[in-house]
């Protein structure tokens, strides 16, 4: 009992602090090899090679098996304090906005103005993916799951909760059951651990990914060098000084660079920061790139960037124009 | 005196017209080959009839000598693994304008790249040619050369005076 109103009082201090940051949002979206092996899948050709990918859609209208089981994992989660994105709603919407986007039209006869990145981030996304495979097993008269829910940062692509094993053999109880059993049992192992991705992100910063990118319009590659505080370093050495002095503790990795980019993973950028007005504001990846882009628009560098977002967890500068 | 400067009003009149030019004219034309589906040739050849017509030079394809011919590639072709998915296309537009009946060349040419998306291959052509913006500088440009040139060359039977012979010295 003390051991239950801790783990709920950790939940919720934890869950109120988090409230003033931007909290990730999260959804379960059953695996590629559920909805390839299930036949919820598409062909596309691409440069010659064919691909096959999963059609949620299609997974959606027909399989009631795995829309009970997101329905049953969705309340598990919400009762423990982390309410779930829904990815049939979210496909739906994504369907009307487009049909909206198409009809709108200004008095003056002006049209929404879209670009192909723009149709392009046009997709059911979250910043946590919860990844579900499962199936029904039989063992002589007896029917039983064996599950895999995984919980994967979208942008780091790590793998910060996890649970997969098999439920108790039942002759009676329908799919949705079995997999709720199997499920129960594991879950406050993987809510700890997703619990624990908070509590790590509130103390030691929102991991992110940061890359730099250059259009051929830019002055310079990120090999150039520059004078900046006091002494010349090639450009990639100066962003490297920068997120030192600005990211929680120093922390960031550089995996790659050339003169071209420059990729930075495990980069700990801090929750909140102080705005002009004095106020503490809460700050995703693309909050910390402009720091960096109000950096390079001064000089020695004197060059224009744009921010280009990719979620709460990941931040493109390109170098060169807007 | 007033009939005489009728007289020579009118003679003037008739050599004007005599010597007119007549209208400059570039039809579009879509090749046979053509790897575009029937929807993606109808987008490109109505983009292309508004940018002969932008700069004044629109025409029915059967009745001119100069066409205007869009040669349209994929260069590439990606298909992203969201939900749902998107498939992304790069395309490479070659826009000729040829001489169909005199000398049969080449008068202009450029190259434009155009990206689009879409839930298949077709649809991500076809966004990417409606992307294509014939007020652009570069297709003004083009068909500012292609004008000029046409501008310059002879009309169709026309013989140029034959060339000194540089060896003999005789013509």
């Amino acid at each position: 009992m003390k051991k239950i109103f801790l783990f709920l009082a950790t939940i919720s201090l934890s869950l109120a602090a988090l409230a003033q940051a931007k909290k990730p949002t999260i959804m379960v979206v059953p695996s590629d090899v559920y909805c390839i092996s299930n036949g919820f899948s598409q062909q596309f050709i691409a440069n010659g090679v064919e691909q096959t990918l999963p059609d949620y859609k299609k997974m959606v209208q027909n399989d009631r098996n795995m829309r009970l089981a997101i329905t049953k994992l969705a309340a598990i989660m919400a009762d423990r304090g982390f309410p779930l994105k829904d990815l049939e709603q979210e496909l739906k919407n994504l369907a009307q906005e487009e049909a909206e986007v198409a009809a709108m039209q200004g008095k003056e006869g002006g049209e929404i103005v879209e670009s192909p990145i723009d149709k392009l981030k046009r997709t059911a996304k979250a910043d946590i993916i919860m990844d579900l495979d499962f199936n029904v097993q039989k063992r002589g008269p007896q029917s039983y799951v064996n599950f895999n829910l995984r919980g994967l940062d979208a942008y780091t692509a790590k793998q910060i909760a996890g649970a997969a094993g098999s439920g108790q053999p039942s002759t009676a109880a329908a799919p949705e059951l079995l997999l709720e059993e199997a499920v129960i049992s594991y879950i406050d192992e993987f809510n700890g651990r997703l619990q624990s991705f908070f509590e790590d992100m509130f103390k030691n910063g929102r991991e992110v990914k940061l890359q730099l990118k250059r259009f051929n319009s830019a002055a310079f590659d990120f090999e150039e060098e520059f004078d900046y505080d006091g002494d010349t370093k090639e450009f990639g050495d100066i962003v490297d000084a920068w997120l030192e002095k600005n990211c929680v503790q120093g922390r960031f990795s550089r995996v790659d660079g050339s003169s071209n980019m420059l990729k930075y993973e495990q980069v700990r950028i801090p929750l909140f920061k102080e705005s002009s007005s004095g106020r503490q504001t809460a700050i995703d990846a693309r909050g910390f790139a402009n720091d960096l882009r109000a950096v390079l628009r001064k000089p020695p560098f004197g060059i224009d960037c744009k921010v280009y977002q990719r979620g709460l967890g990941e931040a493109w500068i390109v170098v060169g124009e807007k | 005196m007033k009939h005489t400067l009728l007289a020579i009003l009118a003679a003037l009149a008739c050599v004007a017209v005599a010597t007119a030019q007549p209208p400059m004219a570039i039809g579009v034309t879509i090749p046979a080959s053509t790897p575009l589906s029937c929807g993606a040739q109808q987008v490109i050849l109505k983009k292309m009839q508004q940018l002969t017509t932008l700069n004044g030079v629109g025409a029915q394809a059967e009745n001119t000598r100069f066409r205007l011919t869009p040669s349209v590639r994929i260069v590439s072709s990606d298909v992203t693994p969201t939900a749902p998915p998107s498939q992304l296309v790069k395309l490479s537009i070659v826009l000729m304008i040829a001489d169909t009946a005199g000398s049969k060349s080449i008068v202009a040419q450029t190259e434009l790249s155009a990206k689009g998306t879409g839930k298949n291959e077709e649809a991500a052509v076809l966004n990417a040619l409606q992307q294509v913006d014939i007020r652009s500088a570069a297709l003004k440009r083009f068909m500012e050369q292609g004008k000029k040139r046409i501008a310059d060359m002879p009309p169709v039977g026309h013989q140029p005076p034959a060339a000194a012979d540089t060896a003999t010295g005789e013509n």
